[in-house]
């Protein structure tokens, strides 16, 4: 079975929105930690991020230390460009 | 401690230069009621801060507050991102790029660089909650 | 939506909300020359905020800053979310500019 790459501006737009309502809900949280429906949004949207991150590392490069592979001969880390360059994001 | 991650919280992609803009854009980075500025406040607020809550939400809104200062710092770059000597001398923006070149500097629109004396962190948490909503609400 | 300024009387007239004590009092003021003492004169109050009885934070201690309590609720869509700046409706307020208005 064949994977099919995915667009690097939509995976990366789909982190980005993924990413962002982690951010939100993890400021809510900290004031309102028992919150049923905060944590159950919050896992629901941190598992999208973990799996949109791990995709993006695979086909485009680390956006995370914690998806930067040992597996590589080199360390791309440094070889995409930075976020504030052409070409990031 | 912190993590880096390599995107912006929010894209930036300009393609038309602008000294003059830069100049203004960047007391959002270095100024009073800048990035940096709120993300120190908050980052050296937590340490006194009696509910964990509270610490909690200092340490997540300054690390956030990073994140903004880097885009403001992504667009600054990119208004200022090769310009010729021609460009920068005509905008005003010569006065800056004598000192700094094309880097990035903590400093007011008006030139004045950034200070801890933007920020306020007295340990008591009822004037540092105070000092923050007053910071936000500047900032906008 | 109208611009107020903050100090014209407009303004300062719908902050106090249908204040009935707006006009000047009837009797005479305690600041011109009298030779009657004013302590017999009925207190006039100068409006402010007259909220015709009825504050929601009545019986909290003075001198204090209250916030609301936030909830969870009206949460947007998640794309909606990234483009307003926040996942929360009641905490979209979006810039105006200058002048500000009562909400």
């Amino acid at each position: 079975m064949s994977e099919q790459k995915p667009c690097r501006r939509e995976l990366l737009e789909w982190i980005n929105t993924v990413s962002f309502a982690v951010d939100d809900v993890k400021l809510f949280l900290d004031t309102h930690p028992c919150n049923a429906e905060a944590l159950e949004y919050f896992e629901e949207f941190k598992k999208q991020r973990v799996q949109a991150l791990k995709e993006y590392a695979k086909y485009y490069g680390p956006l995370t230390i914690d998806t930067a592979s040992p597996c590589e001969d080199h360390w791309t880390w440094i070889h995409e460009p930075w976020p504030w360059q052409k070409g990031g994001c | 401690m912190w993590n880096y991650e390599k995107r912006l919280q929010y894209p930036v992609n300009i393609t038309q230069t602008n000294p003059k803009t830069a100049q203004v854009i960047i007391s959002q980075f270095g100024g009073p009621d800048g990035e940096l500025a709120a993300s120190m406040r908050y980052l050296s607020q937590r340490y006194t801060m009696p509910y964990n809550e509270v610490t909690g939400i200092l340490t997540d809104i300054g690390t956030e507050e990073l994140a903004h200062m880097e885009i403001i710092c992504a667009i600054v770059h990119q208004l200022t991102r090769d310009l010729t000597p021609e460009q920068i001398e005509k905008s005003g923006f010569d006065k800056y790029y004598v000192d700094h070149t094309l880097a990035l500097w903590p400093q007011s629109a008006g030139g004045t660089p950034w200070t801890a004396t933007y920020f306020q962190s007295k340990g008591d948490p009822i004037t540092d909650l105070h000092e923050d909503m007053a910071a936000d609400a500047a900032s906008m | 939506m109208p611009n107020f300024r903050y100090q014209s009387p407009d303004y300062m007239n719908m902050r106090r909300g249908n204040c009935r004590n707006l006009t000047a009092p009837a009797q005479a003021s305690c600041q011109t020359s009298c030779e009657a003492p004013c302590r017999d004169a009925a207190p006039s109050p100068v409006c402010c905020n007259d909220k015709g009885g009825y504050d929601e934070l009545r019986g909290m201690p003075l001198a204090m800053a209250y916030v609301p309590w936030q909830e969870w609720c009206a949460l947007y869509e998640a794309d909606k979310a990234f483009c307003r700046g926040t996942i929360f409706e009641e905490l979209d307020k979006p810039f105006r500019g200058i002048g500000g208005c009562c909400k």
